[in-house]
């Protein structure tokens, strides 16, 4: 093992955060982060920093490239021009891609979380017909926004308004006080099924 | 008064619910009893219950390793509810078929849609509605769920003439003789029709009427909502709630009409 260098890398606090491969998919570091800083087991921690930093901004610019193209094609999916079955094949890429953001990553800021969740809530299991003109341009104006490395509270503020404004419904059914007996004990089957596949994983 | 229609706190919590017929018969409420309105006290009332489950779930979320443990985490500190709701919230996302491994990704999944349940559920709870009233100026209901750092600040402080400047005792006082009618009426409940709501109530306005001032220190007016609700109603034609043990005792000396939304026959058997 390598001696950890620099005052800072002393610390215990960094200690865990140092990147051993069998851990990357941890807590401490993302895969795409490990992967790019390589097989080594110990860095010290200034190393650490500068390639984590590099990675970041690589993994953080594949995510802006794929909404960048997200932003094209709800774009596109918006031009009246083009035929109904191309606009909507366009929505759907749209929509995926949008999913995909939402799990490639952690460390989107909470605006962004708010933009992106608003977007998946309000076109879940829908299609391009089921809105209006008016919908669309915030649909493309919201990706529009989330190509930005940072997404301002007016922003997500203004996203959620526009699209509650529309008619749009942002809010999933989490209130448990109404869940039936039945439907207890579904959740409860369902959730101990997860948490075998989450130990599966440990 | 006017044509409103007032929606209590918990008509607005019913529209979540997971049962679609509830949440069905919350959506025609709205649309068959306009124009609607609520008290601005109940988006406090939002605040404490609702949206402090979803940044609990949010904090937990965040700060654990594995969903075993987040899930863990939400039952030892948000108890039964909380737990449920985690699993109400994974099976809209899936449910068995959730990706639960890499965590890493399962919650950036989570996250996502609990910061964006936050801000939408509070814009939409006003939204809902065609006109907040606000005659005490409650300073609590103006303060939204707000960003720090990276997570969120939803606690309600506790009110102190510093921090309030509201008009809850003018309100308090303009309904004097309300509210006189109402210590006599509790005074004069069997045990049977007494809740421990109703007993707080009694307690907090006999030391107003006494004192001549409503104390707004500490989390008074979180003890009486029931009673601030059903006072502001009295703008309106009618309250609409769930709520029957307490409203069907208060509407009668505050003179205000009371309507039930019948939750227990609606709800899937």
């Amino acid at each position: 093992m390598e001696k950890l260098t620099g005052g800072e890398a002393q610390t215990t606090e960094y200690r865990p955060r140092v990147v051993c491969r069998q851990h990357a998919s941890n807590d401490f570091v993302d895969s795409g982060t490990a992967n790019f800083i390589g097989t080594r087991n110990v860095l010290d921690y200034a190393t650490y920093r500068r390639e984590k930093t590099g990675a970041e901004r690589i993994i953080n610019s594949r995510r802006l490239r794929n909404i960048d193209e997200a932003f094209y094609w709800i774009a596109d999916a918006n031009d009246t021009v083009i035929d109904l079955t191309e606009r909507s094949n366009l929505f759907d890429s749209w929509k995926d891609v949008l999913e995909h953001s939402m799990a490639s990553k952690d460390g989107l800021s909470i605006s962004q979380h708010e933009v992106l969740g608003a977007l998946i809530v309000a076109t879940k299991s829908k299609d391009i017909s089921d809105f209006d003109t008016i919908t669309l341009k915030i649909f493309q104006e919201a990706t529009n926004i989330l190509r930005q490395d940072r997404v301002l509270e007016v922003d997500s503020e203004r996203i959620i308004e526009g699209l509650l404004g529309a008619g749009a419904s942002l809010s999933i059914p989490l209130n448990t006080k109404e869940i039936s007996p039945a439907e207890e004990e579904s959740l409860d089957s369902m959730m101990e099924e997860l948490l075998v596949k989450s130990r599966e994983n440990d | 008064m006017t044509d409103y229609t007032f929606i209590d706190t918990d008509i607005q919590i019913h529209g979540l619910s997971p049962d679609p017929p509830v949440r069905a018969a919350v959506e025609h409420e709205l649309n068959s009893s306009k124009p609607i309105a609520m008290s601005e006290f109940s988006l406090v009332e939002l605040k404490g219950n609702y949206i402090q489950d979803l940044v609990l779930l949010r904090r937990k979320v965040c700060d654990s390793t594995s969903l075993e443990l987040a899930f863990s985490r939400v039952q030892n500190t948000g108890g039964r509810r909380a737990a449920l709701m985690l699993a109400q919230l994974i099976k809209w996302l899936g449910g068995s078929a959730f990706p639960v491994n890499p965590w890493a990704k399962a919650r950036s999944l989570l996250l996502t849609h609990l910061d964006a349940q936050v801000l939408a559920c509070w814009k939409e709870f006003q939204r809902k509605t065609d006109k907040v009233f606000a005659d005490f100026e409650c300073a609590r209901a103006k303060e939204g769920p707000l960003h720090i750092r990276e997570g969120w600040h939803v606690a309600i402080p506790k009110c102190s003439p510093q921090n309030s400047k509201c008009k809850i005792n003018e309100f308090m006082m303009k309904f004097s003789s309300e509210i006189q009618a109402l210590a006599s009426y509790i005074d004069s409940l069997d045990a049977k029709d007494c809740t421990n709501e109703l007993l707080v109530i009694s307690n907090i306005i006999k030391k107003t009427l006494r004192d001549g001032v409503f104390h707004i220190e500490g989390q008074a007016c979180r003890k009486i909502g029931d009673l601030l609700i059903g006072l502001q109603s009295k703008s309106g034609k009618e309250l609409l709630s769930s709520n029957y043990k307490e409203h069907s005792q208060l509407h009668k000396p505050l003179s205000y009409n009371f309507r039930q939304f019948p939750i227990a026959n609606i709800r899937s058997k």
